[in-house]
């Protein structure tokens, strides 16, 4: 056996025990290979077949996996089962696993003289070993082939955070991390796309939205080497995303129409195709297409009823509501927020459940029902939040309290929610786009108390709104032109 | 190997040819080892008799007496019996099942049909259907080999119903060649073994025409059990005469492989069909099985084939008739010479908690340690140990181990049935005794993370 340059020298007590199985040993012999990086994988097994003859049987869309164990039987000391991995995707896929369970026998009967290296995912292996605990049972051994610089990369995947909920120093932090592992990587693997994906939510959420863009194609890069359709689908979504919330509408639809929704329909994966649709809903509702909105949003209600899907059921029926309060149809809505409410008390869904209420509450307001709102925003809504130190949940809750002061007049307390409540908390989750909003109605508020004593601090404000506006290309930016031209007021950066 | 170790020792001066000669005699043994310690095959009574060992007297209160006293044949006595025959995966139980084949295909006793469910049909997403026509492709194939002359009546009913029903009504053409080239113009019992051939070979291999003769026979089951019946009656009365047995015996291994919903729905929601077959039956179930309450016991008599119990719970004292076996056992695979102390064998005994594939496991792992090169000794048990400890912690969930180390440390009496300890059975992580008792793997007692779950619980 001839160590190869091109290996990691912490496999090499792996690597060996299999050229014993290989050479010492003899029948059929089933050895279990953890790895995480395909192309490492791919060098470890062109290394092997400088030594032993053997072949590759590719796991992926082949629904004649133990048929063509008869043609390829006995002729080779190796066999390599690659593209296992689709046997967890959550479609029905997890039937081959039982399958080659139920062909142990035939498995073996066919390669009497043969090592089988089934090659799964770290993580992977222990379902496997559950699912197919037959076949389990025969392993001759398991071997470990992570890659090395993945043990730093494991780590990090396991800190995975709720990025609109964490504080910005944390994000941050995050952030360091995830870059510092990147540097470091030579080629990346199809786990360090997800890296790169959850890169971007983060910038996303910080306001970085052109690096947030920069992140999101590295992921889409990588799925697409890996030729992993669904990954590749899932970032360019995320593309999309990024795109809806610049106000750049129509580029984002064609993504979602014509690289997102057709691969996911081909995938079978009826969830993220509803989801997707979902998305698609979303941007006909910011265009003022109601009906094709109401009509999508429907469609996208009865697939996940056929899934069984009650969560996301209950979603789609509040954005179904959402867009009946948009039409007018206050009634209706709040019927449906009812029935959406029940649903997420079911299914013990604080979360969901405190902003149905704010939604609910939302209506109500446009009924004329102030009180009625305020009670919920004040005491339902908010306190859920701060029970589950959900920041921002609570500064939604708190921004919608603010509004209501507001109408009612009593500007100084609405100041008051917006500059000493909400912004902190934007600030401290480092939410531009929240801050913005923020600064643009404190300015609107202070305009309204007494433009003249505040007129600088408006000018400060509506320009801070402008910068962050500009540097995120939003549509906002428009109106806040208006406002300090309305004002007669000017930036001097920008 | 052991007179070479002797003379080593007695000459400690270099030797290159002694040394030489040695190696070789390790190699060999070591290689012979390995072979001995494959698991892809269950012993043959007949052919594998170097490797058999009895362990009836090791399983506790598992004993095969009970077992052959219901099956006992009283003649005044037509009640048939439907068994289910449990145990752990890997705890021996195909191989007791070929002994018990062996012991009870007597003229006094059973005409045994053994019926290898992963053979003959399609075990993924089983159904009663498939059991009973490979049930009946077997019988018929051995009664023609055993030359047991069956009078055409009998078999007239099979034939008729296989006509009317699966030939008529199957419209593929596939399926018309099959079953055209399979009765190449013969008649009789063998015409009618190698239709059955063909129908059962369209259901193993997943034809499309599968569900078809499913949706057939059950539509007709009635029919075809009528049928059935009475060409196992006639059969019974014909081996009972030629003295090949009084009552026929199927015994059906490798529906033990069936996931726990599938093996719910056909011993559970199929099992009234299974019951119209009027002969005896031994189905092997996976062990989930006869956990599940209540309606299982109702249905079938069941049998636990338990772990070899090397020890009673929290005792320190190891049976030392079970220790015996198991050296014999471990004996007849691997040359004691390759043992650098007999005290290891034990050692590894102890830590496969009498489950013999963890054994041959342990064993197997120990022979690679070594590369052929060097005796098993103290490191490399321990390298096998931890290897195998390290691949139950895959199968262990973090809040399992508080509930192991609670299992342990109670009585016997303890047996938590749940679904997580249904899990852990069904993953062997945690093994079944007789009589009635569980205890955590022991290699998983060697983990980090229960020794703090055990402390914690301390």
């Amino acid at each position: 056996m001839t160590w190869s340059a091109n290996l990691s020298s912490r496999h090499s007590g792996d690597l060996l025990k299999l050229h014993d199985i290989l050479n010492l040993d003899s029948g059929f012999r089933l050895v279990f290979a953890a790895y995480n990086n395909r192309i490492y994988r791919d060098r470890l097994i062109d290394e092997l077949g400088k030594d032993y003859k053997q072949t590759i049987i590719d796991a992926k869309n082949n629904p004649a996996l133990t048929t063509s164990f008869q043609t390829q039987s006995d002729k080779v000391q190796l066999l390599h089962m690659i593209g296992t991995e689709q046997w967890f995707t959550p479609d029905t896929s997890i039937k081959d696993i039982y399958q080659l369970n139920y062909q142990r026998e035939t498995l073996a009967a066919a390669f009497q003289d043969t090592v089988v290296v089934l090659w799964l995912y770290d993580n992977q292996i222990t379902e496997f070993a559950h699912e197919a605990p037959d076949l389990w049972a025969w392993r001759k051994a398991v071997l470990n082939f992570d890659s090395e610089l993945l043990e730093t990369k494991s780590s990090i995947h396991l800190n995975l955070l709720d990025p609109y909920n964490v504080d910005d120093k944390d994000k941050k932090l995050r952030l360091e991390n995830i870059n510092r592992y990147l540097q470091d990587q030579d080629v990346h693997s199809l786990a360090d796309g997800q890296l790169w994906l959850e890169k971007s939510h983060i910038l996303q959420i910080l306001g970085l939205w052109d690096d947030a863009l920069a992140a999101v194609k590295q992921s889409q890069e990588i799925a697409h080497t890996y030729q992993d359709k669904r990954a590749e689908c899932i970032a360019n979504r995320q593309f999309a995303h990024i795109l809806v919330q610049q106000g750049n509408l129509k580029q984002a639809l064609q993504i979602y129409q014509k690289q997102v929704l057709p691969v996911f329909e081909a995938l079978g994966d009826q969830q993220q195709y509803a989801n997707t649709l979902g998305r698609i809903a979303f941007i006909a509702q910011l265009q003022g297409n109601l009906e094709l909105a109401l009509i999508n949003q429907q469609q996208v209600l009865s697939i996940y009823e056929a899934l069984g899907d009650k969560y996301s059921s209950a979603i789609t029926l509040g954005r179904i509501a959402g867009i009946l309060h948009q039409q007018g149809n206050l009634q209706q809505a709040l019927q449906i927020y009812q029935q959406v409410l029940d649903i997420f008390k079911d299914l013990n869904n604080r979360s969901s459940y405190a902003l149905t209420k704010i939604k609910l509450a939302d209506v109500l307001q446009e009924c004329g029902e102030l009180a009625q709102a305020l009670q919920i925003y004040q005491y339902e809504a908010l306190p859920i939040y701060d029970k589950l130190g959900d920041k921002d949940g609570s500064a939604i809750a708190t921004e919608r309290i603010g509004l209501i002061k507001l109408k009612r007049g009593e500007l100084q307390e609405a100041l008051e929610l917006y500059q000493n409540r909400v912004l902190p908390i934007y600030k401290q989750l480092g939410n531009k786009h929240g801050i913005l909003n923020c600064q643009y109605t404190i300015a609107m508020l202070l305009e309204k108390i007494d433009i003249n004593t505040h007129q600088t601090e408006i000018n400060n404000l509506l320009c801070l709104s402008l910068q962050a506006a500009q540097d995120m290309r939003l549509p906002i930016v428009k109106m806040i032109k208006a406002t300090l031209t309305r004002l007669g007021m000017h930036c001097q950066n920008k | 190997v052991e007179e070479a170790v002797v003379i080593v020792n007695a000459d400690s001066t270099y030797n290159p040819t002694l040394f030489a000669t040695m190696n070789d005699l390790l190699k060999d043994l070591t290689f012979k080892a390995a072979r001995n310690l494959r698991y892809d095959q269950p012993l043959d009574p007949d052919e594998d008799k170097s490797l058999l060992v009895e362990l009836q007297d090791c399983r506790g209160d598992f004993s095969e007496a009970k077992l052959l006293w219901s099956l006992r044949i009283d003649e005044s006595d037509h009640t048939r019996k439907y068994i289910l025959f449990g145990g752990h995966r890997g705890c021996g139980k195909s191989t007791e099942l070929r002994r018990l084949a062996a012991k009870l295909h007597q003229p006094d006793q059973y005409y045994v049909v053994l019926v290898d469910a992963l053979r003959e049909v399609d075990i993924n997403n089983l159904n009663y259907s498939d059991i009973l026509l490979a049930q009946a492709k077997v019988l018929l194939k051995k009664l023609q080999d055993d030359d047991i002359k069956i009078q055409p009546i009998f078999f007239a009913n099979l034939e008729n119903w296989f006509r009317e029903r699966i030939s008529s009504q199957i419209n593929n053409s596939d399926f018309k060649i099959e079953v055209k080239a399979g009765a190449t113009a013969e008649t009789g019992l063998p015409f009618l073994g190698k239709l059955f051939a063909s129908l059962t070979n369209s259901i193993s291999t997943g034809s499309t025409y599968k569900e078809e003769i499913r949706h057939i026979v059950q539509n007709s089951f009635s029919e075809f059990a009528f049928a059935f019946n009475q060409l196992i009656g006639h059969a019974e009365e014909v081996l009972a005469k030629a003295n090949r047995g009084k009552r026929i015996l199927f015994i059906v291994d490798g529906t033990d492989r069936l996931r726990s919903d599938e093996a719910k729905h056909f011993f559970n929601g199929d099992v009234h069909q299974l019951k119209q077959i009027s002969a005896n039956f031994i189905y092997c179930t996976p062990i989930t099985m006869l956990t599940e309450d209540g309606r299982i016991g109702q249905e079938f008599e069941v049998f636990r084939l338990p772990m070899l119990k090397i020890t009673e719970k929290n005792s320190p004292n190891y049976n030392p008739v079970v220790m015996d076996k198991l050296k014999e056992f471990i004996n007849k695979r691997v040359d004691a010479s390759l043992f650098e102390a007999p005290a290891l064998q034990e050692e590894l005994i102890t830590y496969s908690g009498g489950h013999l594939r963890d054994l041959i496991r342990l064993l197997s792992n120990c022979l690679a340690e070594t590369r052929a090169e060097k005796k098993i000794d103290a490191q490399a048990v321990k390298s096998s140990v931890k290897q195998l400890a390290t691949e139950y912690q895959r199968l262990i969930k973090q809040d399992d181990y508080g509930l192991l180390v609670e299992i342990d440390s109670h009585d016997s009496s303890y047996v938590p049935v749940g679904e997580n300890t249904r899990r852990l059975l069904y993953d062997l992580v945690l093994l079944e005794y007789n009589s009635y008792w569980w205890q955590s793997h022991p290699v998983v007692r060697t983990l980090a993370a229960y020794q703090q779950a055990k402390a914690a619980y301390s």
